[in-house]
């Protein structure tokens, strides 16, 4: 924690202020706070250049006496001027942690590019739904249910590594400055699950662990940008507190995520942005199910993000889009609190900045099923997954168990 | 739990046997106790029998299960008796240890793990990561194939009524993660979602066995630091495990754990590797078990083998706490046996993998079986240039 770098770009605020109030309010951060900070960032270099200036006269009187060290009334002066220099680091020490902690609490700003007072959505691209009758949704997966479940899991997960995503299984117990990082801290500290005991949080999202892979570190420029697939369960407070048959079946939050994150060049945002839509694009056509994508408005958009991007999918059930895939682009601000930097050769080290994309793997089979379903309640699967499940057809007569995944 | 009749039918054969897994329960006190209660219950004193009632309760569900017949009796964790060993050559050379060769292939880093959630964690990172989803997918469709029902939960957490079926609460309430501010606990094993899977049923005779098989992350705060030596993925935090569970009647219970254990050593012999199964001392079982035995991977750098999973009958002690019954043929009605299996635990079975299938050019063999699951590929080989860390 005492290694945390500020997270909004303290320069930036100075620059221009106002723009910066606008990105914010459309997060509901109010113009005051970037007031606040913008004096408290004001005192505290008032209380820098003043300790400097103490500074420079102290060390100028020590010289002179050390050259005359026989006047007594110069030393008195001398220890008072360190006693107040001493006072006044400790005071710049108290607003500088002030400073800090009103940064933490402060969001991502949206993306220049997304007018802030946008709450509409616009529609990027759409497939045709085939609407059909299919029954509801399923808290506990059984059966042939569970198998096919681990097909989607892993055909989604392979989809990522062959496009040269690198995998890796996190804990799912995330130390409090790991949260921090990746912006889920401290703002909304009394929000998540947490074990108080052990001092550890339950993971809210797989993002928030690749998140800090590279806390404290500078990477090669070379090594941008790096690419990573993950999938766990995550843990929402919504689900704990609720018994079972009460959840919204088409909220992401049982079951597992799949989370992919890259650490990239500021410049390179753009670009990656496609290209993890674009890995998001095939799965799902290869899942055959019908999506679209959706830009986010800024009034929706999470706390670290400062664009999104939803990948919606049609669910006959409901008769409704529903988002089983986010695409974050958070700037440099998660580097920024994690201090993750990468250095080209002899320039000064920059901020890296990073891309997360999260998929729904609940959703991803409850679509499956949804969609698929045939006229006799069997349930016709994709090729992709149909050979890692080894059969093309689930629940149909004389081929298994009839109870597919409904408990 | 144990029942008072049973106690009452023998109450120093049952104190000798609590011995030998080191309880120290005072059984003639807590017939005492019975006695006691009984003469207030006929006196009429309603509360006083209330208080009772409810200490002998507590006492009751305190005592682990009595030992088998069967169950070699000893206080010494070294009186278990081998029962048979299986498998390939047993590598007698000292190989590097996982953590050297899943850190060199860029498979492992409990570095990172432990800057993210603090020590004795595990992060599987690219190949290893794969290795660990394939290794969770093929237990699946090996419980499958042996004729387990799988079940997969939303999320890897039990309520408190849950852990009590199981045996985990009220003695081991300091070995499980509590989610402050609820009634959730993260599992430990997946067993305490299964074995109160139907808890208040009552089964027809004929319809047991009745099998269940489920993956979860499993979480232990592993409290004591007794064994904090241990390396690697030995024993961490979390881990992940395929968990089998049989709902039985008490005249096949121990014949089903036979069955059960070859179910789960049919895991380990496709993997190809060298095992033994052991039959554990009254000293070593788990709280609610009265016969266990132990699979044990050989581990060449540690030079000694290592258990990755526990099948154990636990007759009628989770089946009445969970009001699990069965009715014969006959009409009698009885509480249902319940035995649990790992099928098995992947971290150690990774660990074993990595140092047994290390080949001379410090690659690592993947299993045949598990080839599918990763894309065929048939060795993992050393890295080159591994950017990233």
């Amino acid at each position: 924690m005492a290694r945390l770098s500020s997270m909004l770009n303290l320069e930036e605020i100075r620059r221009d202020p106002e723009s910066l109030k606008a990105r914010l309010r459309a997060k509901g951060v109010d113009s005051i706070v970037i007031d606040e900070i913008v004096t408290l960032d004001r005192e505290h270099r008032r209380q820098q250049t003043e300790i400097q200036n103490l500074r420079s006269k102290h060390n100028a009187e020590t010289g002179r006496f050390k050259a005359h060290p026989d006047s007594s009334a110069d030393l008195a002066k001398l220890k008072e001027q360190r006693d107040q220099i001493s006072q006044l680091e400790s005071q710049a020490r108290l607003t500088n942690a002030e400073l800090r902690a009103r940064l933490l609490a402060i969001p991502a700003p949206i993306d220049d590019a997304l007018s802030s007072d946008s709450q509409e959505e616009s529609s990027e691209a759409t497939t045709q739904p085939e609407v059909m009758a299919a029954h509801g949704a399923y808290p506990r997966l059984r059966e042939q249910g569970v198998l096919l479940y681990r097909s989607i899991v892993d055909h989604c997960v392979d989809t990522y590594v062959n496009r040269n995503f690198r995998e890796a299984i996190l804990p799912a117990l995330l130390l409090q400055e790991i949260l921090t990082g990746s912006g889920e801290l401290p703002a909304m500290k009394d929000y998540w699950l947490k074990c108080e005991d052990d001092e550890l949080f339950l993971a809210p999202s797989i993002e928030s662990g690749l998140a800090s892979l590279h806390h404290d570190e500078i990477l090669a420029e070379s090594q941008l940008p790096e690419r990573w697939v993950s999938c766990g369960p995550t843990f929402n407070p919504q689900q704990a507190n609720r018994p079972l048959h009460h959840y919204d079946r088409y909220l992401p939050y049982p079951y597992d995520q799949v989370a992919a994150f890259v650490y990239l060049k500021p410049e390179q945002r753009e670009c990656i942005v496609s290209e993890v839509v674009g890995v998001l694009d095939i799965l799902l056509q290869s899942l055959e199910l019908p999506y679209r994508v959706v830009r986010i408005g800024a009034g929706r958009l999470g706390f670290a993000a400062e664009s999104a991007l939803w990948h919606e999918v049609w669910f006959p059930a409901r008769s409704a889009y529903v988002p089983v895939g986010v695409t974050n682009s958070y700037g440099s601000y998660q580097a920024r609190r994690t201090s993750t930097r990468f250095r080209d050769g002899g320039r000064r080290a920059e901020y890296t900045a990073s891309v997360g994309q999260t998929v729904t793997m609940w959703l991803l089979l409850a679509a499956m099923l949804e969609n698929h379903q045939q006229r006799d309640g069997s349930v016709a699967l994709p090729i992709a997954i149909a050979e890692r499940f080894g059969r093309p057809i689930i629940g149909s007569s004389g081929a298994g168990p009839q109870r597919t995944a409904a408990s | 739990m144990i029942a008072i009749e049973r106690i009452l039918a023998n109450p120093s054969e049952i104190e000798r046997r609590l011995r030998f897994r080191g309880d120290d329960t005072d059984i003639a006190s807590l017939l005492q106790l019975r006695r006691e209660l009984e003469d207030i219950e006929k006196g009429g004193d309603a509360s006083r029998a209330t208080i009772l009632a409810k200490q002998l309760q507590a006492a009751l569900e305190r005592l682990p299960a009595v030992p088998h017949e069967t169950t070699p009796l000893s206080t010494k964790k070294t009186d278990f008796k081998i029962v048979r060993e299986y498998g390939g050559p047993r590598l007698e050379k000292v190989t590097p240890s996982h953590v050297d060769i899943g850190g060199r292939l860029g498979m492992l880093d409990l570095r990172k793990a432990t800057r993210l959630s603090g020590n004795k964690f595990a992060a599987y990172i690219g190949w290893g990561a794969r290795l660990e989803r394939a290794l969770i997918t093929y237990m699946l469709r090996m419980a499958a194939n042996a004729g387990y029902s799988l079940i997969a939960p939303p999320l890897p957490w039990a309520g408190s009524s849950q852990l009590f079926t199981a045996g985990v609460l009220p003695k081991f309430a300091d070995q499980v993660y509590k989610i402050t501010g609820s009634d959730l606990f993260l599992v430990p094993t997946a067993e305490v979602l299964l074995s109160s899977l139907h808890n208040g049923a009552l089964f027809d005779e004929q319809t047991l066995p009745q099998k269940y098989a489920a993956y979860t992350p499993c979480f232990r705060r592993e409290a004591g630091a007794a064994r904090a030596t241990e390396p690697g993925l030995i024993r961490i935090h979390q881990f992940n495990k395929v968990e089998l569970v049989v709902f039985t009647t008490p005249q096949k219970s121990y014949d089903d754990l036979e069955i059960l254990v070859t179910d789960a050593e049919r895991v380990l012999r496709g993997l190809g590797l060298h095992y033994r199964v052991i039959l554990l001392p009254s000293c070593d079982l788990a709280q609610q078990a009265t016969k266990a035995y132990d699979l044990q991977v050989w581990l060449p750098s540690i030079n000694d083998y290592y258990e990755v999973s526990t099948c154990s009958n636990c007759e009628d002690y989770q089946a009445r706490r969970g009001g699990v019954r069965v009715r014969g043929t006959d009409g009698r009605v009885e509480y249902a046996h319940t035995l649990n299996g790992s099928g098995v635990a992947t971290s150690r079975l990774f660990a074993a993998i990595l140092e047994n299938n290390l080949d001379a050019e410090g690659g690592v063999g993947v299993p045949e079986i598990l080839r599918s699951y990763m894309g065929g590929v048939e060795r993992i080989p050393p890295i080159i240039h591994h950017p990233g860390g």
